[in-house]
């Protein structure tokens, strides 16, 4: 409650001046209609005063009454310059046209949105992605990824390669809050992680933060990553897509009523599995094998001040080997949004916002064998309001709420197969959620974003709460109602976040942030894979909570050509979750009971030096980090490294533009092998080799690295066509990575062996994309 | 489930490509040196085996160091201690001893002034109804051949199983030979149980020993079979879980079994 009353006291003290007036409105792009996120207003005559429009497009200042000059601008387009007698609140509508040479090259501009953006927002460290910035970077089967190019910066460590989580300075797979257009999104790859869900043709904009992250976020400890799609082009109907070796994809978007409302509807298959019956083998043959995205959006200006969109997400992987054995998975999201400009200074949003998760393993047919099945299901409501006080001040504050159903697992098999049908519990829980926040200048040189969420979580009936041991014994049971409280968690989470100019091109920040994590994501291997079940937090399961501080050193130099910065952190996490030796988390209604806690820290150094303009653009990244775990039940107490325990990281891409036809880029990816536990002695049991463990996560793998190439072709440009080919090739040099270490007895020296598998060696492919107006 | 995922991921690589294996240069750190007690009770050999060593380091070509002056014995359930005869080069063995089921034996070993303490449940063993065949074309899974499937009544309550073949007259004794499952899914129903992974030709014989084993004894063979098939992949890798005292590596284990014999013919 002392959050809330000093951010009403800086409020009211702020308000507390002369007589202004607003000036607010919409910026859009004028050759597609669509919002313009991020773009800015500033106002000439007044020394850093101004608006950046959100995610809708909106912006609003407040400034005293009199003349001014005010410059509509956004990276890409030409400033929009208009001048106002402020007498009265305005609302000024802009359309920013495409710079003249930017629309002959705008795939492959690489402009932040305001040159100094790094150094002067308050916000901590947020990487954004536009899928555009990111064509030219080679990736595996030349699939574009926004998730693969975000794992290059620093500080986000894919899980490696066949491996679908991500972790963020330390934290688990589980801690990142994966959000499209507001939905959650619980498993975010396709094929086990070689690819993302996210299609990139859909998508408008990726931010993804880690630290000082913003109180209107909740529910994961270490990261959110905030994917934006499309709204679709107002103006035009346009046709776009690319044809790959993996997939193709194909995007229909146009008018629904011109300058009223569009649609976009964005499909992506992969088709390995159709070349298969040439292969003329009748394994392959039987064989299926794809994934499928589907992204469709539709917005309509209700009035001036209302505005709908509806959103949906559908995406499904199928893997079947004949009648023999079947895998398939999938998320759904949908999201239906109000806009509405309340007033001048006010703007709601309300977002009613379903998602849900589902998996179903199949052995033998389903005429003769049995499957296994599990889903997760989430309805949302949210309330978001952006009050923009004064020139100095916007306070978003909200309201959500989110019931859960956890439907662990069923096993159906068929008649005479001797299987019983087994349905586990479904767990039900409603999570809150209320924030409120400022972003505030003080002075010319110090802005802060500081605020504090309320979150809380009813772990509720109709269910079976268990009673738990230390040894993870069950003691005793009680049966609970529909509705009826089993476990209510809270807590109360401040987030921080400034900066301070020292100068123009140099500026420190400094964040701070504590989250609470009420669901929880098993998986008793190291991959994460679909079927690793989410669970609730329980009357057993305590909520993880993280910490973490931050604080950076950004300069620009060479007219804002070069960017460096340095961000060193430490996280705190508590209530970690880890198991107990061969614990069972399929098909466990007592799964619980098979879980140990601890805690984990996570410290690190990260630099990065980027180079924004010229023919030679791209970055270099270095991570000096450690992750640590510590939990009473494994090593006797002792801390251990973390799987994602990477010492050094070093990302480098660099892109070069040789003309306005040939692109160039090259990837270079370097870090220390993950912790692993290997065994350190062997002995013999009823003939077997049994290998014996001393510590966790006390080995390494080989350290990975590997370069990728990449070459892009722009095709001359009608007023119909445009296009582009890309070659890429990954892994260059065919380093053999690891996947997996395993240890053999070499027949014949009798000797212990290490063999290596790895994944992957060269991959070359060739990618056309393609722009039908 | 883990299988599964390998399976899976290894599955759609090899649509693209082979994937690489190698040997590779890997070290390890030094581990402290422990005994192993290796203990079973055959109720149908009427026979108790003790195999007692020690941990060798994890790449030495050495075989593994024995203890060959312990003292071993065993108390039955009705309250009878014997000794067991040392057979020298770390063996230790007792013939011809009744079983007793659905009781519990104690072992007691004695060794370099220390003592080791392990109980062994002995449960009645499931009857094996027949063992049958069914033709399978090639797939992913395995080359075109017959695979043999278990029938059996599994009597309700919990029962846990370990089927171990020999095949045209060869113990098949490989890690991934012994097939483990439980009725934690099939309490009392009639089963019928396959060989999933492993396709026959005409003229094979294989002869099935299905093992009744405690829970306990169970859970060593699951969790050593877990470990042992691991790649560095579990995300809570661990010793198995053993029923010896005092910080002994190995398990006491005590099972009789029923067998059948099929030999695969053309159909």
């Amino acid at each position: 409650m002392r959050y809330l009353s000093i951010i009403t006291f800086i409020l009211i003290f702020n308000s507390a001046f002369a007589q202004k007036f607003s000036v607010s409105g919409s910026i859009t792009d004028a050759s597609t209609g669509e919002d313009l996120f991020g773009a800015r207003l500033i106002v000439k005559e007044l020394n850093n005063v101004g608006a950046t429009a959100n995610v809708y497009g909106f912006y609003s200042i407040s400034l005293p009454e009199g003349k001014y000059t005010l410059i509509y601008r956004d990276a890409g387009f030409e400033d929009f310059i208009i001048e106002v007698d402020l007498r009265e609140n305005k609302t000024i509508n802009v359309q920013l046209s495409l710079q003249k040479e930017v629309q002959e090259i705008e795939e492959v501009v690489i402009t932040s949105k305001r040159e100094n953006d790094n150094i002067t927002s308050a916000q901590m460290d947020i990487t954004r992605l536009d899928p555009k910035e990111i064509e030219t970077i080679p990736i595996l089967f030349g699939e574009q990824d926004v998730m693969k190019t975000l794992q290059l910066s620093p500080g986000i460590k894919g899980a490696g390669e066949g491996n679908a989580g991500f972790f963020v300075r330390g934290g688990g797979a589980d801690q990142n809050l994966i959000l499209i257009d507001e939905s959650i999104v619980y498993n975010a790859s396709h094929l086990l992680g070689f690819f993302s869900v996210f299609n990139s043709d859909a998508i408008k904009d990726v931010a993804l933060y880690k630290s000082g992250i913003p109180a209107e976020f909740g529910g994961r400890a270490s990261s959110v990553m905030d994917v934006r799609m499309r709204e679709g082009n107002s103006k035009n109907y346009v046709a776009s897509g690319g044809i790959g070796l993996i997939s193709s994809r194909l995007t229909l978007e146009g008018p629904i009523v011109e300058d009223k409302g569009a649609f976009i509807v964005s499909g992506r298959r992969s088709y390995a599995d159709l070349f298969l019956p040439l292969a003329n083998d009748p394994i392959l043959d039987e064989t299926v094998l794809y994934f499928y995205d589907l992204n469709a959006k539709a917005n309509y200006r209700i009035s001036e001040k209302d505005r709908v969109f509806l959103s949906g997400y559908f995406g499904r992987d199928d893997f079947k080997l004949g009648d023999q054995f079947g895998f398939d998975w999938g998320n759904a999201t949908g999201t239906l949004r109000w806009n509405r400009i309340v007033n001048e200074k006010l703007f709601s949003n309300t977002s009613l916002i379903f998602s849900s998760f589902d998996y179903r393993v199949q052995i033998g047919s389903t005429d003769e064998g049995f499957g296994i099945s599990s889903n997760i299901r989430d309805w949302n409501i949210k309330q978001d309001f952006s009050y923009y006080a004064n020139s100095d001040n916007t306070v978003k504050f909200g309201i959500s709420a989110i019931h859960h159903t956890f439907m662990p697992g069923r096993l159906e098999s068929s008649e005479g197969i001797g299987f019983n049908q087994i349905e586990l519990d479904d767990r039900l829980a409603l999570e809150f959620g209320a924030y409120i926040q400022n972003e505030q200048k003080i002075g010319n040189r110090l802005s802060a974003l500081y605020g504090v969420r309320y979150s809380g979580f009813n772990f509720m009936g109709e269910g079976t709460a268990f009673d738990i041991d230390p040894n993870g014994n069950i003691t005793g049971s009680q049966e609970f109602g529909a509705w009826e409280s089993i476990k209510y968690w809270q807590g109360l989470e401040p987030r921080f976040s400034a900066s301070y100019l020292l100068s123009e091109k140099q500026s420190i920040k400094l964040g701070y942030n504590r989250i609470y994590q009420y669901i929880h994501q098993l998986s008793n291997t190291t991959t994460a894979t679909p079927i690793d079940a989410w669970i609730p937090s329980t009357n057993n399961v305590a909520p993880q909570i993280g910490d973490q501080i931050a604080i950076g050193y950004y300069e620009n130099f060479r007219n804002n050509e070069y960017q460096f910065s340095v961000e060193g952190y430490y996280k705190w996490l508590q209530n970690q979750i880890d198991y107990r030796p061969n614990a069972n988390l399929v098909l466990n209604n007592e799964v619980e009971a098979e879980l140990v806690y601890g805690r984990g820290m996570a410290y690190g150094l990260e630099f990065q030096l980027k180079k924004t303009k010229g023919k030679l653009t791209g970055f270099i990244n270095y991570t000096l980090s450690r992750a640590l775990r510590q939990f009473d039940a494994i090593d006797n107490g002792a801390i251990f490294p973390a799987r994602q325990d990477r010492i050094h990281d070093l990302n480098l891409v660099l892109t070069y533009k040789f003309n306005e036809k040939w692109v160039a880029s090259t990837a270079f990816i370097y870090y220390t092998g993950d912790a692993v536990t290997f065994p350190t002695a062997q002995y013999n049991v009823g003939g077997f080799t049994v290998p014996y463990i001393q510590s966790r996560n006390g080995s390494r793998f080989p350290d990975y690295h590997r370069l990728d190439l990449g070459l892009t072709w722009y095709g001359p440009k009608t007023r119909r066509l445009e296009q582009s080919v890309s070659f890429s090739i990954y892994n260059v040099y065919a380093r053999e990575n690891a996947f997996t270490i395993t240890f053999q007895e070499n027949a014949e020296t009798g000797r212990t062996e290490a063999i290596q598998t790895a994944l992957f060696r060269i991959i070359p492919s060739v990618t056309w994309n393609f722009k039908i107006k | 489930m883990k299988t599964l995922k390998y399976l899976t991921i290894i599955g759609f690589a090899a649509l693209f490509m082979p994937a690489c294996q190698k040997v590779i240069d890997v070290t390890v750190d030094d581990a402290d040196e422990n005994f192993v007690i290796d203990a079973f009770y055959d109720a149908n050999a009427e026979l108790v085996g003790v195999r007692i060593t020690r941990t060798k380091a994890l790449f030495s070509p050495e075989p593994n160091e024995t203890i060959d002056n312990a003292d071993v014995t065993l108390t039955t359930p009705s309250g009878d201690v014997f000794n067991l005869v040392n057979l020298g080069n770390g063996n230790y063995e007792l013939t011809n001893l009744t079983p007793e089921f659905d009781l519990s034996y104690k072992m007691t070993v004695l060794m370099e002034g220390e003592v080791f303490e392990a109980t062994a449940f002995l449960p009645t063993p499931i009857p094996l109804d027949s063992l049958t065949q069914e033709y399978q074309p090639a797939s992913l899974f395995g080359p075109e051949g017959y695979i043999i499937f278990m029938n059996l009544t599994d009597p309700g309550g919990e029962n846990f199983y370990r089927a171990m073949r020999i095949v045209n007259g060869e113990p098949l004794t490989g890690l991934g030979d012994q097939f483990l499952f439980d009725n934690s899914f099939t309490s009392g129903n009639v089963q019928t149980v396959p060989f999933f992974a492993s396709r026959y030709q005409p003229d094979d014989t294989i002869t099935v020993e299905l093992r009744s084993y405690s829970r306990e004894a169970a859970q060593y063979f699951s969790d050593l079979l877990s470990l042992a098939g691991d790649g560095g992949q579990s995300a809570a890798p661990a010793n198995p879980r053993t029923n010896w005292s005092n910080g002994a590596l190995g398990v006491f284990n005590a099972y009789g079994y029923d067998a059948k014999t099929i030999i695969i013919v053309e159909e």
